[in-house]
């Protein structure tokens, strides 16, 4: 079996991309509760 | 039934034999780094899951310190020890200190230590940034802490920082501010760890309906955190432009409202208790099945229920705001959504309350904790549907009936489930057991005290006591003495855990690698040796 102690370059892939679209959700809504509390 | 559900129970229960365990196939070679060093620059999950475990107690105790002085001055009538200003400092950071610095990081910790060993993955999927999360979170809280010495005292509006008295505060606002900042990042970057690891991380074979209760709940946990940390982070961003930079969105004076701040705190904030309470859900789940000796009633229905209170948490804000004044419709809504949350938390009762049906019951001490959990975590929840019938909040707001619902719901809920959980998971991270009888003690103890303290407060409230305030009618006298005695007593109790840590993890009698053996606990955790060896599942174990 595999190691799992290092991730594949597809589990890798994976991983950041789970990473980057998190991070952005989190600043979407960042940004977005400010803006739309300046429009209120 | 689907065929996942089917398969479920078969494939825990046979996990002890099935599973190619190469726990003990760890690097011998290589372990942690000596001294400072370990500790200061770890990427590994337990090093850090310790850590975050070591941080909370050390912020339960400054916190908890923080309630004594509370009620040490609310024991009699009349101003004693401290002055107004301090008091109310000491109400606002033992809040924001417990809810930032000692629940949420215990949870974290516990996350950080079990997440991998239940899901059989090697460590967090970014374990640099699980370093930086903790170190983040130590910084932030040593800046809320010195900003008690900053001129014009500490932070002293209360938890939630409404404007505009927040905006009073003397130079301890931006260090607060930047505190909250930190806090919120760390947590942050902690859920989206949390998240990867369990998306990416889990063994083959665990699908997501064969993940234990304690990976669920915090995977909803995370997913909350990242939804409404950044709000919270939105609305102290804008305090501090509000008092820094001329903007004025929570000031009248310019065409803002400070109604809308409670808004978003509070889009934030209702989340925030579940966020502190669904790995407690979790935690339970996995103690009284084992000490049931039987599986977890209904364990599909939980995993819906945890995600159904997790839906509902971001529709039931402003139950927190009913006497700010607002249509009737809106009156209506956040009543009857909020009384819908008692739903899937009946579910929850009524599944733990079953799995304990016909089991061949033993009240081991974290047994006993989750006992006292499902007891006094529903005696608050009772005390919740009692506030969300909207005209009769009406008396019960900014009372001190609030203050003895949501300490039911966050002291012997929340903190017992993590005290259970460090009783039952700690042989496994130090190899040894802990000593019984002083638990025993500790756990009475603190059972009894916890109902000294915050049970009479809902007389208090009733009678019309209002919350954070120093002084008050010699009406209130007789019951404030009572809970002051209950708070001493409380406190007291929690030095002989920190005792029971320490001994636990300098020796004792050695645990086996299932620990709890009559019991025949499941779970992948248990099938690594104890103490878990610094690398765990170098290869992946498989789940059938």
């Amino acid at each position: 079996m595999a190691s799992q102690g290092e991730p594949g370059d597809r589990q890798r892939r994976r991983i950041r991309r789970t990473t980057v679209v998190l991070v952005l959700v989190a600043l979407a809504i960042y940004v977005s509760f400010i803006v739309s509390s300046m429009l209120a | 039934m689907s065929e996942t559900n089917q398969t479920h129970p078969d494939v825990l229960s046979r996990t002890h034999h099935d599973v190619e365990v190469a726990a003990q196939g760890h690097h011998d070679d290589h372990g942690p780094a000596r001294g400072i060093a370990r500790w200061l620059t770890t990427t590994n999950h337990k090093d850090i899951g310790t850590m975050y475990l070591v941080f909370s107690l050390v912020m339960f105790l400054i916190g908890g310190a923080m309630a004594l002085v509370i009620r040490a001055e609310l024991f009699m009538p009349g101003m004693q020890l401290v002055d107004p200003q301090f008091f109310n400092t000491m109400t606002t950071v033992h809040a924001l200190i417990m809810v930032f610095g000692a629940v949420m990081p215990a949870t974290v910790g516990l996350g950080n230590w079990m997440i991998p060993l239940q899901i059989g993955a090697p460590d967090m999927a970014l374990p640099r940034m699980n370093n930086f999360s903790f170190w983040l979170l130590v910084a932030a809280f040593s800046l809320l802490i010195l900003s008690l010495f900053m001129p014009g005292g500490g932070p002293a509006a209360g938890w939630t920082l409404y404007p505009p008295l927040v905006l009073q505060t003397g130079d301890a606002f931006p260090l607060a501010i930047f505190a909250i900042h930190l806090a919120g990042a760390s947590s942050i970057m902690g859920a989206i760890n949390i998240i990867v690891t369990i998306m990416n991380l889990r063994a083959p074979g665990m699908s997501l309906l064969k993940m234990p209760m304690f990976v669920w709940t915090w995977l909803i946990t995370a997913y909350l955190l990242i939804a409404v940390m950044p709000v919270f982070a939105g609305a102290v961003t804008m305090l501090l432009t509000d008092h820094f930079f001329g903007t004025t969105f929570f000031a009248a004076s310019g065409g803002g409202d400070p109604v809308l701040y409670q808004h978003i705190f509070w889009f934030f904030g209702h989340p925030e208790v579940y966020i502190m309470i669904l790995p407690a859900f979790g935690i339970v789940s996995e103690i009284i099945p084992t000490f049931s000796r039987k599986r977890l009633f209904g364990y599909d229905a939980m995993v819906y229920a945890t995600a159904s209170i997790a839906f509902l948490s971001f529709i039931v804000w402003a139950h927190h705001m009913f006497t700010v004044g607002m249509p009737l419709a809106g009156e209506m809504f956040f009543m009857l959504s909020t009384m819908l949350i008692a739903v899937p938390t009946g579910v929850k009762v009524f599944n733990w309350t079953a799995t304990m049906w016909k089991g061949s019951l033993t009240f081991e001490t974290p047994m006993l904790f989750a006992l006292a959990f499902l007891f006094l975590f529903t005696i608050g929840g009772f005390s919740g549907l009692m506030m969300a019938i909207a005209p009769v909040d009406f008396q019960y707001h900014d009372t001190y009936f609030i203050v003895a619902h949501f300490h039911y719901v966050l002291v012997p809920g929340a903190v017992f489930a993590i005290m259970a959980a460090v009783y039952y998971w700690m042989p496994k991270w130090t190899g040894h057991m802990y000593d019984e009888r002083l638990a025993r003690i500790h756990f009475w103890m603190s059972a009894i005290f916890v109902n000294v303290l915050f049970f009479p407060q809902h007389f208090l409230g009733l009678a019309g006591m209002p919350r954070r305030i120093p002084d008050y009618s010699t009406q209130f006298a007789d019951w404030n003495m009572v809970s002051s005695i209950g708070a001493f007593g409380f406190g007291l109790s929690q030095l002989l855990f920190v005792y029971i840590v320490w001994k636990t993890a300098r020796g004792g009698v050695k645990a086996t690698a299932e620990v709890w053996t009559d019991a025949r606990p499941q779970g992948l955790e248990w099938t690594v040796p104890s103490p878990a060896p610094y690398h765990t599942f170098d290869e992946a174990p498989l789940v059938k």
